[in-house]
């Protein structure tokens, strides 16, 4: 009995059973049709990234980024948080030694990092505004949140608003005998708000997001900033020095797609789809990202999130860190 | 009340950096004055089917006015429709349009925030009159389409606007913009239009270089000038000869209704300018 | 003749075309309303199945004229259209009641729809023949593909579909044990696995 399906153009097919549809892409029927996903890629292939920086002239730093017909912008925008307006700020005491670990802490504490997604754009059509954000958009923001502390690439060091004088004619003179020197008291911090905005949306959401975030910090330069005794408050100069950001990790996601719809997973065949497309995502459940770091020349995992199904295990989780670097290399070209 | 939905950021407020030599008005730089001729509109860039999985989609940037600080227009518009009505609304014969508007949260010096404002709100049911003026409703019974613009950089002077303490003429040159953009986004997404509709703003500036004597200009901007008095946006059809929407503001003597017909005048001529470019824009995506 | 007009440009005056899909009237002069292809037909081959009413078409036209209309095909492959009565659609089931099946329609003619309409296959619309004794879950399942036949513009929400012919029903179904079936009789498709029949009201294949 012939497939009535057999007999639909391409789009109808599509749309009326769209997981047959990717199926029989990727499992080619004859010799010269060959195999591959139904937007042209190979399995592994991921689309070409474009960086375009500092195109904000209200923002402190930003980014714009095209990977296909994903585009996502992101701004980075800094604002003094005065420590009197920290309910529960604790200066650091003399004795207390700084660490790695108590510079993240202050950074989380006090929330100097703000990421926020909106795809309330149209960007899709199942995203449309005068809703609250949607589950995907909630999501996003926390993995970027997270993402952001974890990876440890803003140093709270750079964010501390100090407030220096000159004291002169000290009663008790130093071990080193200095007669002057400076005194330093924290005033404030600078909290980033970093907003991102999707443009246009198909699929893949965070590795673009993700690559924004870091391509906005790097981009983002901020005021030098003094306290103003006479004002009483946080001055800036028109100078500005570059934010420092440690690392460069890159988001690197894939998604899997089994051979039944249906039925048990672990039956079957199965592909893994890296930077899967907005069709590719409806149809698979199981999803993983990981976040790697090879600016220092060995290659980091900063983070692995893994969501649904059951195929992806150690083997593979190994040979896909393979294929984040090769990712990373991709990223960091396009960041230059 | 925080918005649990969002990363709302610390409790404290924050405040946005002073900088020290922004209460020193001599040390403002003065911006340079408007060199382009009184009836000419800035550079302005119009382009299809940026959001490839909307129905129909345009971008719209009007170029910096070619000095620091100074941001041009930057606007995105994505239509999605027609589209089904949600269940729960009412038999309707035509075509239901919801336009809504919204500042990215990097748009202006001020940061603004997820929730719609009432600035924005407004601009929003400005573009619902201009647009509506243009649309064959019935062709689409019971359906709806969404229009949604995007600011993603306003019209809007980094130093300026805070002396001037005013907004409004900012908001003219951005729903102008709205309005053209939304235009060349609903013929891409092919919902039957009377005629192509553009925006244009004209306004009536006083500047010490002219001894204070009032001129009418097209497609101000606010830095370049001592002072508006007056401004009006106009949503134009062309071929009609029909204005969808008209948005005046400021202030004229009630006797003076010469200019404030000149004004409109004006109004349309750059609505004319505008709907140039849109025709150039939507004719090239043909063939 | 084939040239690109945008809304609002002037294509002749009434009394020397008719108006086709994309154009309006405005006074006594024609007027392109979309972006699109101008095409001109001249009126001995009647003008092709139009893919939506055009509103502003009176009634009956006078035939000696030809008919001017703008198209969207060359322009952009994305063109809404609206399901229209007697239209041949295919749908998928979303859930069925004794009453009716509810279906979120696909595609409209050849056109691959953006938006998801929603009709509804009425019982007495199942079928043509003992209408009294159709079952709504003896003829459609939830997720089944079905071709259908708008009969109304329905109600505020839904458009009213019949499958009361034979080359009518569902053309693609799912058994329960997830596996694709094939049709083996009018009224029933069959799970090539498990070599269970389940009951539909089944299209004639072409």
């Amino acid at each position: 009995m012939a497939q009535p399906t057999l007999t639909f153009p391409r789009p109808v097919f599509a749309k009326l059973s769209p997981h047959p549809f990717l199926l029989r892409s990727l499992c080619p029927q004859s010799e010269s049709d060959p195999a591959g996903r139904t937007n042209g890629r190979a399995p592994r292939e991921a689309r070409s990234i474009n960086i375009h920086t500092s195109s904000l002239s209200h923002a402190h730093g930003s980014a714009v980024i095209r990977t296909g017909d994903t585009t996502v912008i992101c701004g980075v925008r800094a604002e003094v948080l005065p420590v009197a307006s920290i309910p529960q700020f604790r200066p650091r005491a003399a004795f207390e030694e700084e660490t790695e670990t108590s510079k993240r802490a202050e950074l989380k504490n006090y929330d100097l990092l703000v990421p926020n997604i909106e795809l309330a754009t149209g960007c899709a059509p199942q995203f449309l505004p005068g809703v609250p954000p949607t589950a995907l958009a909630q999501t996003l923001s926390t993995r970027v949140y997270s993402l952001l502390h974890g990876s440890g690439m803003v140093d709270v060091e750079d964010l501390r608003i100090w407030k220096r004088q000159k004291k002169e004619g000290e009663m008790e003179v130093d071990e080193d005998g200095e007669e002057e020197r400076e005194e330093q008291e924290l005033v404030g911090y600078w909290v980033l708000y970093v907003d991102l905005l999707f443009v246009s949306f198909d699929g893949n959401p965070f590795d673009a997001a993700w690559t924004a975030v870091v391509a906005a910090l790097k981009d983002t330069k901020l005021p030098v900033a003094r306290w103003d005794t006479e004002r009483e408050a946080v001055v800036c100069s028109r100078e500005s020095r570059p934010l420092k950001v440690r690392g460069l990790p890159v988001a690197c996601s894939a998604a899997v797609f089994l051979e039944k719809e249906y039925g048990e997973p672990g039956e079957g065949r199965h592909w893994i789809l890296l930077d899967p497309d907005r069709l590719e995502e409806t149809l698979c459940r199981e999803v993983i990202t990981m976040v790697v770091d090879c600016s220092s020349g060995e290659t980091r995992i900063r983070a692995i999130e893994k969501q649904g199904g059951t195929v992806v295990g150690r083997e593979l989780l190994r040979g896909f860190a393979g294929v984040a670097e090769q990712r990373w290399k991709e990223v960091s070209k396009a960041m230059q | 009340m925080a918005d649990r939905r969002r990363i709302n950021g610390p409790p404290g407020a924050t405040i946005p950096p002073i900088y020290e030599d922004a209460s020193d008005k001599s040390v403002v730089t003065r911006q340079p004055p408007r060199s382009r001729p009184a009836n000419a509109i800035r550079q302005t860039y119009l382009k299809t089917g940026v959001t490839p999985s909307a129905s129909g989609s345009a971008y719209l940037e009007v170029e910096m006015a070619g000095k620091p600080g100074v941001s041009g227009l930057k606007l995105s518009c994505t239509v999605h429709g027609p589209r089904s009505l949600p269940r729960s609304s009412l038999f309707s014969p035509h075509i239901i349009l919801s336009t809504h508007v919204k500042f990215a949260p990097f748009a202006t010096k001020q940061r603004r925030g997820y929730l719609r404002d009432p600035t924005e709100r407004d601009l929003g049911s400005h573009l619902e009159a201009a647009l509506r003026g243009a649309i064959i409703a019935d062709r689409w019974p019971k359906s709806g389409v969404d229009i949604i613009v995007s600011i993603i950089e306003g019209d809007q002077d980094r130093e300026t606007s805070r002396q001037q303490g005013d907004e409004a003429w900012d908001m003219m040159n951005t729903l102008s913009g709205c309005i053209t953009v939304a235009s060349a986004a609903l013929a891409d997404a092919g919902i039957d239009c009377v005629d192509t509709v553009a925006g244009g703003v004209a306004a009536l500036v006083r500047d010490d270089a002219d001894n204070g004597k009032p001129k009418i200009v097209i497609d101000p901007v606010p830095s370049e000038h001592d002072k508006i008095e007056a401004a009006c946006c106009v949503a134009y059809l062309p071929t009609r000869d029909e204005i969808t929407n008209l948005w005046f503001k400021g202030d004229m003597p009630d006797d003076d209704m010469a200019t404030y017909m000149e004004l409109v005048q004006q109004g349309i001529q750059a609505s004319k300018h505008a709907n140039r470019v849109l025709v150039q824009c939507i004719g090239e995506t043909v063939g | 003749m084939a040239s690109v007009t945008i809304p609002g440009q002037l294509l002749g005056p009434t009394s020397k075309y008719q108006p086709g899909p994309g154009t309006h009237i405005h006074q006594t002069n024609l007027y392109s309303s979309l972006l699109g292809v101008v095409h001109v037909s001249q009126p001995v081959k009647a003008p092709g199945p139009a893919k939506r009413l055009n509103k502003i078409t009176p009634a009956p036209a006078p035939a000696e004229l030809p008919t001017i209309s703008v198209s969207r095909s060359g322009v952009s492959e994305k063109r809404e259209v609206l399901p229209e009565v007697g239209n041949v659609v295919l749908c998928r089931v979303v859930r069925i009641s004794p009453r009716q099946a509810v279906v979120a329609i696909l595609i409209c003619g050849d056109t691959v729809l953006d938006a998801e309409w929603q009709g509804v296959i009425r019982v007495q619309d199942v079928r043509a023949t003992e209408k009294d004794r159709v079952k709504i879950y003896e003829s459609f399942r939830p997720g089944d593909i079905v071709r259908a036949e708008v009969i109304s513009l329905g109600d505020q929400a839904n458009y009213y579909l019949s499958t009361a012919k034979n080359e009518l029903g569902v053309i693609m179904a799912t058994s329960e044990a997830g596996n694709t079936m094939y049709p083996v009789s009018w009224k029933e498709y069959r799970d090539p696995e498990t070599g269970v029949s389940e009951a539909r009201k089944v299209a004639k294949p072409f």
